[in-house]
């Protein structure tokens, strides 16, 4: 696999300028934001001149670029600056909460995976009968399904009416391992309908178009039995793609945690990051966007790495 | 060229003997008939070729054979004798016995018949692991060596690569090791070589009967090139609109074909020697699957056709050969040279 | 109320009412609970020492530093952890003693404070008059501080004794104890603030209240502790734990759940769901909050014609406003001030009633016989644009039509405010312990609020009246002409008052949302 350090390396190199542009973005966003967080830091009964001497405290007053190259230079030696309302290291605020978006996130990636992947690969070996057409219409409805409903729902059921499950909240994964996953087991649930409906249908394509191949046919004729053709071959073709959805599905699921962590009260970055937004915090903000742009940017490398590990044409092209 | 060509098979009990196999296949418009009574045999270490247009059957009847067709929308009526067993009886798992291990097939466009995400090298082993109870060292090496068998240079690395790296004669090659590896008795090869570049066509035709020679293998060799027929095979068949209009020793058929439709794909063979005028060829075109015609099919293009020609042609006898015309004794129908 | 009371003259002047309740105090004092009758003892259930209060409220505090903070729900956690000058009896917004024993106005301008002794902050360090003087010196020079606005009347402070400061006025102030029951009265040691950097207090706080702050995480927890060495009676609980939780409905299904006792600062919504379930109790209790509009009645406006400011009113229905947009559990009234409140004069409480007709004729002799347009600012939330819907299709009846413009609470203000843009800005408001304060900060001409920053004539005579009357029941009457006044001339369009709503355990007793919204924890017990 020699395309593959060189791949890694091409990477954290590119790394840099997205990090730039994505927080920069991020930063024009939140500064073009209607509310002055100088008015909610002097607060509901404040004067124009308390307004004032806040703007000057805080530096709100200069440009927006120097603002933005401010923190920019602060990220490089390390400091990703601190809250303007709590004061706390906008470091150990994400260090502190990011285990539990992350924790959701995988957990509902497993599930999600765990039954839309089979869900896509039933459909397809079943194509054209009435299994693959309720699977797919199913499919269909998992995207549509909004979240943070699914989210009550299953609260409703599952925690208020048969107390099988909490209602709110979440324990550290590196404390206490399975009472973290049972308080993430909802949540996750709630966020993977969106994973199941898309691999689902993704797979489904994916494998059909596999199935239909040339090559299918001369593993056919070389005697080969259905179950391997399709679970040696078929799965190992298509798990490039799998795995390339899959990566694709994280940053969606980062975004939905927003939703599943105000539903469920989970202290996560999400929660983090629309409660700074609002209040525009902008040190905390920045610091939870180039986290996030990083785990992006690292999962979306995994992904890379292993589709080159498992598909040659990847490899020799990277 | 094959010193074997033009000699006779005779007196040997068939290797696969195919009866009135009739073929119909459902699209959205429901079922149509693709084959029509073909009928025919290959006897052990024969090399018989299957002419035709495209679209006429040929590798229908190839995939028929092996049942390769989706079982849900095909349907096949007659027999198909191979080992003493009627194939069209088996079940799939029965058949996945067949495919590879006695009877073979390789296909037509080499760049997308194998496996991209394998090497080449596993792609022979897991064929000989599949039929054979052998360790995964000995597969290795048997895959090496069939790959050396077919001419490729340092056979061990090749194995180790992927089919993407290799060129499209380097993947026939590969896909004939793969097929013959396990000393199958029969090999279809559907168009081998119509996809590769001229010059090379010729060394995968002289290494594919060399092969076959010496693993005792027959091979039925479906194309549309007359001239490889001529030069490889003992026995041919012309097939048109899904049946069989003519049988016979090679060498006979060419100097005398008896069916029209044989004789207008003769004369339709460019010859450097007609160096003016335009290209000949049979007009009309092949009636449509859902419209054909009662009596001889060929009849509408055929110039020598005639009110009987109406009627539903059987197969007629001539010596060693099969015609289906019932005027085949009257006509002399134009020859090449041969 | 358990808490001692002491005899003595409040400002208000009067004595304590004579309540059974306040006999039964009055024995207490005089050492005799012997004479409480052992049957009325019996069926009450008796408090519990011990347990965890689990609270769950949906907004994060800014800070616990109280003079560092701005908003009304800051104050579950601040009366948790500290004590005020001056406090204030929950139903009534009576003033009651405190970390102040007494105070009194010895002249107009000076108010005298006797202080309670024996007090110690959760450091150990001793309240007295130099805390006090410390505090209040604080409040008007820190930075952060967000009360220099309150004390501007203050002259001077200084300790005239141990356990007594003297404050010097500028001009008479009769709301100043009420100011000092505010934020600006809660005590923050001053040695915590000499330790801190940058005397920065907001996130390890230290006061003399009944609990000891241990741990905030942001936006996530803050714990707190008994305070064993609390200057009254001990308090019930051992500890609180308040979540924040900034979802209304999931606090309440925390609740339900059984992970929380309370949820604080809940909505009209929440109270209809937890009504169906028999395992939660939900109280709604009036509130000193209500829901207006600031209007901008200044040269070159729409609304500097009385007549369009009072047709707007009159095309009101502040009954259904109530029940469509705070479950009925508010007043449907257009007072600012809870009906029974000591400052709200039941003649005028509902000077407007619906009257279309009368809107549209009132509209017309304005000029505007076609319908007037009025550019409107409001709060974007789900809740903020519903009231707004509602509001609009009433005045739309009489022709009145909002062109409305949603952008978040501080930019809103800022919007109309500071830029002047728009005629009207519809808010929630209110919430002053004094109502003489809450005139003040909407219509004096310097209000923050005033967005026309003028002050219509007659008002002027009638705000001073408020502050430097100081017999009770003349001030009163100052203040129920103040609020004819405001009526008549249609200064705001007063929609509703709210109401304040709690989801809680039944296993949680003696909770009182008060009618600031600024509950006390000192007494709250914990069934097992």
């Amino acid at each position: 696999m020699y395309g593959i350090p060189g791949m890694v390396a091409r990477r954290l190199v590119q790394l840099v300028p997205v990090m730039i542009v994505a927080t920069f973005v991020v930063f024009s966003l939140v500064y073009l934001m209607p509310g002055d967080p100088a008015v909610t830091i002097a607060g509901d009964y404040a004067t124009e001149e308390r307004v004032e001497e806040i703007r000057r405290i805080y530096g709100f007053d200069r440009p927006m670029l120097v603002q933005y190259f401010a923190w920019l230079g602060n990220v490089v030696i390390g400091d990703l600056g601190r809250s303007l309302f709590s004061n706390e290291s906008v470091l150990t605020l994400i260090l502190a909460r990011l285990p539990h978006t992350i924790l959701l996130v995988v957990y509902a990636l497993i599930v999600g995976a765990v039954i839309g992947i089979p869900l896509g690969i039933l459909a397809a070996t079943r194509q054209g009968t009435t299994l693959d057409k309720i699977i797919t219409s199913v499919a269909s409805l998992g995207v549509a399904v909004p979240n943070f409903w699914l989210g009550i729902l299953l609260v409703t059921l599952f925690s208020l009416n048969y107390r099988w499950f909490p209602a709110t909240g979440a324990t550290s994964f590196f404390e206490e391992p399975a009472k973290a996953l049972y308080f993430a087991t909802l949540p996750a649930i709630a966020l993977s309908t969106g994973v199941v409906a898309v691999l689902a249908r993704q797979v489904r394509s994916a494998l059909l178009e596999v199935l239909g191949s040339q090559y299918i046919r001369t593993l056919r004729a070389k005697g080969l039995s259905s179950g391997s053709i399709l679970w040696k071959h078929g799965l190992r073709n298509v798990a490039a793609t799998m795995l390339t959805i899959a990566g694709l599905q994280v940053n969606r699921l980062f975004s939905s945690a927003v939703i599943v962590e105000a539903v469920f009260a989970i202290p996560g970055v999400g929660n983090l990051i629309s409660y700074s937004a609002l209040n525009k915090d902008f040190p905390v903000v920045q610091g939870v966007a180039l986290v996030l742009v990083l785990v992006v940017i690292f999962t979306n490398l995994i992904v890379d790495v292993l589709n080159a590990i498992f598909d040659p044409r990847v490899a020799a092209s990277t | 060229m094959n010193q074997l060509a033009g000699a006779t098979t005779n007196g040997q009990e068939s290797l696969l003997d195919i009866q009135n196999l009739t073929l119909s296949l459902r699209d959205q418009n429901g079922w149509v008939e693709v084959l029509n009574n073909v009928s025919f045999s290959v006897k052990p270490r024969e090399i018989l070729g299957v002419v035709g247009e495209s679209g006429c059957g040929k590798s229908m009847t190839a995939l028929s054979i092996l049942r390769l067709l989706p079982p849900r929308d095909s349907r096949l009526g007659g027999r198909i004798m191979f080992n003493g067993q009627n194939l069209v009886d088996n079940t799939e798992s029965q058949m996945s016995r067949v495919r590879g291990r006695h009877i073979s097939m390789i296909f037509q466009e080499p760049m997308s018949a194998l496996d991209p995400v394998f090497t080449v090298g596993h792609q022979i082993e897991e064929t000989l692991m599949r039929h054979f109870r052998i360790s995964k060292k000995e597969a290795r090496e048997r895959a090496v060596a069939a790959l050396d068998s077919v001419g490729i240079a340092s056979p061990r690395h090749v194995a180790d690569r992927y089919p993407m790296s290799l060129s499209g004669g380097m993947r026939q090659r590969v896909m004939i090791a793969m097929a013959l590896v396990c000393e199958p008795q029969l090999l279809i090869a559907d168009e081998p070589t119509t996809a590769l570049d001229v010059t090379i066509q010729a060394q995968i035709m002289d290494l594919l009967l060399d092969l076959a020679d010496r693993t005792g293998t027959a091979i039925m060799f479906i194309t549309h090139n007359l001239g490889l027929v001529a030069q490889s095979c003992h026995r041919m068949i012309t097939m048109y609109a899904g049946q069989v209009v003519e049988s016979g020793n090679v060498r006979e058929v060419i100097a005398n074909p008896r069916h029209p439709y044989t004789a207008g794909l003769l004369s339709s063979i460019p010859d450097s020697r007609r160096a003016r005028g335009t290209l000949p060829s049979i007009p009309g075109r092949v009636p449509s699957l859902r419209a054909m015609p009662q009596g001889c099919r060929f009849g509408p293009r055929c110039s020598h056709a005639v009110p009987a020609c109406e009627q539903p042609q059987r197969i007629e006898l001539a010596g060693h050969r099969e015609v289906r015309c019932h005027r085949w004794e009257e006509l002399q129908l134009e020859r090449v040279g041969a | 109320m358990e808490e001692k009371k002491d005899v003595t003259t409040n400002f208000y002047g009067r004595l304590p009412n004579l309540t059974r309740r306040s006999l039964m105090a009055g024995t207490a004092a005089l050492g005799g609970t012997l004479l409480v009758p052992a049957m009325a003892r019996a069926q009450a259930p008796q408090p519990r020492t011990g347990g965890t209060l689990r609270v769950v409220m949906p907004y994060n505090p800014a800070s616990l530093d109280p003079i560092a903070g701005r908003n009304n729900p800051d104050f579950n956690a601040l009366l948790m952890l500290y004590d005020a000058l001056i406090s204030f009896d929950p139903k009534t917004l009576e003033l009651q003693p405190m970390l102040a024993t007494s105070w009194e106005f010895a002249d107009p301008t000076t108010l005298v404070v006797k202080l309670r002794e024996g007090v110690e902050f959760h450091d150990g360090e001793p309240f007295n008059a130099d805390a006090v003087v410390f505090h209040i010196d604080r409040c008007r020079n820190y930075e952060k501080s967000n009360v220099k606005s309150d004390l501007t009347v203050v002259e001077k402070c200084e300790a005239t004794g141990p356990y007594e400061v003297t404050f010097k006025l500028k001009f008479p102030d009769a709301s100043l104890p009420a100011t000092l029951a505010d934020r600006a009265g809660c005590i923050v040691s001053p040695a915590s603030v000499k330790a801190a950097e940058g005397g920065n207090v907001d996130r390890n706080p230290v006061g003399t209240g009944p609990f000891k702050f241990v741990e905030w995480q942001d936006n996530t927890l803050i714990k707190l502790v008994r305070n064993t060495n609390y200057w009254g009676d001990a308090p019930y609980l051992d500890a609180i734990e308040a979540r924040i939780i900034n979802e209304h409905n999931t606090a309440v299904r925390a609740v339900t759940a059984g992970e929380a006792d309370i949820a604080l600062n809940m909505s009209a919504q929440q109270m209809a769901v937890a009504k169906r379930d028999p395992n939660v109790v939900a109280e709604a209790t009036p509130s000193m909050i209500y829901y207006s509009a600031f209007l901008n009645y200044g040269k070159g406006s729409p609304l500097a014609d009385v007549r369009v400011r009072q047709a707007m009113n009159w095309a009101l229905d502040r009954p259904v406003l109530n029940q469509v947009l705070w479950g009925g559990l508010g007043g449907g009234n257009c007072s600012m001030f809870p009906s029974g409140f000591w400052a709200n004069d039941p003649e005028t409480e509902n000077y407007y009633t619906l009257d279309v007709d009368r809107a549209k004729s009132l509209l017309k002799e304005a000029g505007f016989a076609n319908g007037i347009e009025i550019e409107t600012h409001t709060w974007a939330d789900q809740a903020a644009v519903q009231r707004q819907e509602v509001v609009s299709a009433q005045l739309a009846e009489a022709g009145i039509r909002l062109k409305v413009t949603p952008s978040q609470p501080a930019q809103a203000m800022q919007f109309f405010l500071n830029e002047k843009k728009g005629h009207m800005l519809l808010s929630p408001t209110g919430g002053n312990p004094d109502p003489a304060t809450a005139y003040d900060r909407h219509f004096a001409a310097t209000a923050y609020r005033n967005a026309a920053k003028l002050e219509l004539p007659g008002y002027r005579e009638l705000a001073d009246a408020s502050l430097n009357t100081f017999d009770f029941a003349a001030r009163q009457q100052v203040l129920y002409k103040m609020q004819r006044f405001v009526l008549e001339n249609a200064l705001h369009l007063p929609q509703f008052t709210s109401a304040g709503i709690i989801v809680r355990s039944p296993k949680v007793h003696n909770f009182d949302f008060s009618l600031l919204q600024r509950p006390r924890f000192h007494k709250v017990w914990l069934e097992a």
